[in-house]
């Protein structure tokens, strides 16, 4: 077995230039799967975590009846129990309360339609993302009453500028509209235009104030320490709220278009990863085939001498394993050092993260590649080269010793 | 009894429209240790003749057998582990694998027949010794010149002790010089060893080194001329030159009955003469049990690859166990 190792081992070399160009479609196909791997990968991560933050947490408390009907009718007087096994919760990162309303905002010049959010500065720099995406001024501090914070998008649609005046309009519970001026004091960035045209965040306090609403909130939200404790944390606070008027949402109820696109998004990548298999076979196929042409006559004397079809199998067969080992390696080694370069400095999509920011994506995506994603990978391109070297294994095997020798002489 | 027994064999060929007769009714006994030349011009069925014998063709017609062994009657697998346990090639050029070395070449059919590394190595080297080639026995086929690499394709076909050497035009592409080396060595070989040889030339000097010269002329057997008695070396000679000396006949198949068609086209055409029984005179071959030896497994030469072999396989894997 060992020479018939070496002999495939060394008819691998025999041609070095198209086996060095073989090796190159190989692994460039490799690294390209992995690329493509690691950014379906980084895309969909972006987008899940950009959909958790513009609902701003894994898990949200609402009174019975605001999803359907997001009114601020619709409020949660402070839920003591609840709050006080989410202070104790190993799997809780942090919460927040907050009045989120649908407004409008207006200066002399423009309006838009936004949604206002309430926070209270100190919890909500525990989960939020918008303290650190400020890009001017700063973000709203305990006591500094007044103060509004804009998405520059929002900003440059309203053509408004720091220290500058806004109104902020909403209808009250008592269905009156309420509304109140306040100071641009910070502009944030976070890359996802949805969010930044559309969100406003001002303190809860003055939203209280602004609607009447008293100590009352639209929503508690929840961040976690991980994605996957999602369920087990809903169920604990389920079974804490009991038939209370609290309704307790997880992210995929709340999101139910993101949690199906991360479900198919390995699914997708099927169809796209078969495309790249059976190219790649097809080049060692045809590789395999002009070099078992080439050896018609070596094999025809090494089956005149004695040796079995399946050993002649064996040998192709190896010679194939043997390519695909070495270029399944350097692949691995050439994708993960592309993936790692990648998801240092991320891959900045421009205009088209613009276009696609309905769908959370941001204008740089970080790929990322798990293990066995690089495995399975590897694996299925190894049983694909595996594959395609059948039918030039057969074809050698297949020699007739009498007619191999006869054609060369 | 004759090692080799050939009779009415035809060969046809189709070679487009037309039907090439390439063996018309050839009939040949060649016995143990015979240094036998098929002689005859081009065309005249030298090649074909040899195929058939060494298995790697089919007949149309008649029967072949070598030893005991239906040779016309197996099929495909079986023929393959004939060639590989009872039969050396030689053929004329490009004997040799390319990557592997001339000692590497040699222990390529030990190796088929799963002798281990260690004996086969040892052997290889001795019998490459024996060819004078002992420098040269890590040089691969491409670094040693004709005559060189047909003295390696010689030590590899005698390395494995078969029955028989068919050497087809083994001369053919050297000069006469290093021919008459080569044919030196063979005849030393058959002498020494007891070996049959079967060749084909065209070349008359080569004639010259033959103990007996079968000339064909358009597929026939045209003129038989003996002028030596076959080599015949003893088993105790033998054994002291490291290559064993058949002086048994090769065992029988027992049931050749099992003759469908074979795909790769190496199955005979119709019979002409029902399989023998075993002799009764043959001595039994050493059997891995007598022997105390196991054989070794042979990487991908699986019982399904070679099905059909349906004689007395412990018999015909005589030749596998090692010295």
């Amino acid at each position: 077995m060992k020479m018939l190792l070496r002999i495939a081992w060394l008819n691998v070399w025999r041609n070095k230039r198209r086996t060095a160009i073989l090796m190159c479609a190989l692994v460039a196909g490799l690294a390209g799967v992995l690329f493509c791997k690691g950014f379906m990968n980084g895309w969909m991560d972006d987008m899940v975590l950009n959909a958790i933050r513009g609902i701003g947490g894994h898990i949200k408390l609402h009174a019975t009846g605001y999803r359907q009907n997001p009114v601020v009718e619709r409020s949660l007087a402070p839920q003591t129990a609840l709050y006080e096994h989410l202070g104790t919760n190993a799997l809780v990162a942090a919460w927040t309360e907050r009045v989120t309303v649908q407004g409008m905002i207006s200066n002399p010049r423009h309006s838009a339609a936004v949604r206002i959010v309430g926070v209270d500065p100190v919890s909500e720099a525990d989960l939020s993302s918008i303290p650190a995406a400020m890009i001017e001024g700063e973000f709203l501090a305990e006591g500094r009453t007044g103060r509004i914070i804009l998405g520059r998008s929002l900003l440059k649609k309203l053509g408004s500028r720091l220290k500058k005046k806004v109104v902020l309009m909403s209808q009250q519970a008592s269905g009156d509209v309420g509304s109140g001026a306040f100071r641009v004091s910070g502009v944030y960035d976070t890359g996802n235009e949805e969010l930044d045209k559309h969100t406003v965040y001002v303190l809860k306090s003055d939203a209280q104030t602004m609607l009447q609403m008293g100590d009352r909130v639209t929503e508690v939200a929840v961040w976690l320490r991980d994605l996957s404790a999602c369920g087990a944390v809903c169920e604990q606070l389920r079974t804490l709220a009991g038939d209370g008027p609290v309704e307790i949402l997880s992210w995929r109820e709340l999101l139910p278009f993101v949690g199906e696109m991360l479900d198919l998004s390995g699914k997708y990548m099927v169809p796209f990863l078969g495309i790249f298999y059976i190219a790649m076979a097809f080049g060692v196929l045809n590789t395999l085939l002009i070099a078992v042409g080439e050896r018609t006559y070596e094999t025809g004397v090494m089956r005149a001498v004695g040796m079995a079809r399946m050993q002649v199998v064996g040998v192709v067969v190896a010679e194939a394993v043997s390519v695909a080992c070495v270029a399944t390696v350097i692949g691995l080694l050439v994708g993960w050092s592309l993936m790692a370069w990648l998801g240092r400095v991320g891959i900045d999509l421009g205009q088209f993260a613009e276009g696609m920011s309905f769908m959370g994506m941001s204008r740089v995506i970080y790929p990322e590649l798990h293990l066995m994603d690089s495995a399975t990978i590897a694996l299925a391109g190894v049983v694909a080269t595996v594959i395609s070297a059948v039918l030039p294994a057969i074809r050698a095997a297949r020699t007739k010793p009498v007619e191999a020798m006869r054609k060369m002489t | 009894m004759p090692l080799i027994e050939v009779r009415g064999v035809t060969k046809d060929y189709q070679d487009g429209s037309t039907v090439v007769h390439a063996l018309r009714g050839v009939d040949l006994d060649i016995v143990k240790g015979e240094f036998t030349a098929i002689a005859g011009p081009s065309g005249s069925g030298k090649t074909t003749l040899l195929n058939v014998i060494g298995g790697l063709d089919a007949v149309t017609q008649g029967t072949v057998r070598v030893g005991a062994l239906p040779v016309s009657d197996m099929r495909s697998g079986a023929l393959t582990r004939m060639r590989r346990e009872n039969i050396g090639f030689v053929f004329q050029a490009y004997n040799l694998i390319p990557v592997l070395t001339a000692v590497e070449n040699v222990e390529f059919v030990m190796m088929l027949q799963g002798i281990p590394a260690w004996d086969r190595r040892q052997r290889a080297e001795e019998i490459l010794g024996r060819v004078g080639l002992a420098e040269e026995k890590y040089r691969r086929p491409a670094a040693l010149s004709g005559g060189q690499q047909q003295r390696v394709a010689v030590a590899r076909a005698m390395v494995s002790r078969p029955s028989v050497v068919l050497a087809d035009e083994p001369t053919a592409n050297l000069d006469s010089d290093t021919g008459a080396r080569l044919l030196d060595l063979m005849k030393s070989l058959n002498a020494e060893e007891g070996v049959t040889f079967v060749f084909s030339t065209h070349d008359p000097m080569v004639m010259e080194y033959a103990g007996r010269v079968v000339r064909l002329h358009d597929g026939r057997v045209c003129a038989d001329e003996v002028k030596a008695a076959p080599a015949v070396v003893s088993q105790a000679g033998a054994q002291e030159s490291g290559v064993t000396a058949v002086e048994e006949p090769l065992p029988v198949e027992e049931d050749a009955g099992d003759r469908a068609p074979d795909p790769e086209g190496e199955a005979p055409g119709p019979a002409t003469e029902p399989p023998g029984p075993p002799s009764a005179e043959a001595p039994a071959p050493e059997t891995p049990a007598a022997s105390g030896r196991q054989p070794q497994e042979v990487w991908g030469a699986s019982p399904e690859d070679e099905p059909t072999f349906t004689g007395d396989d412990e018999a015909f894997n005589g030749s596998l166990w090692t010295q």
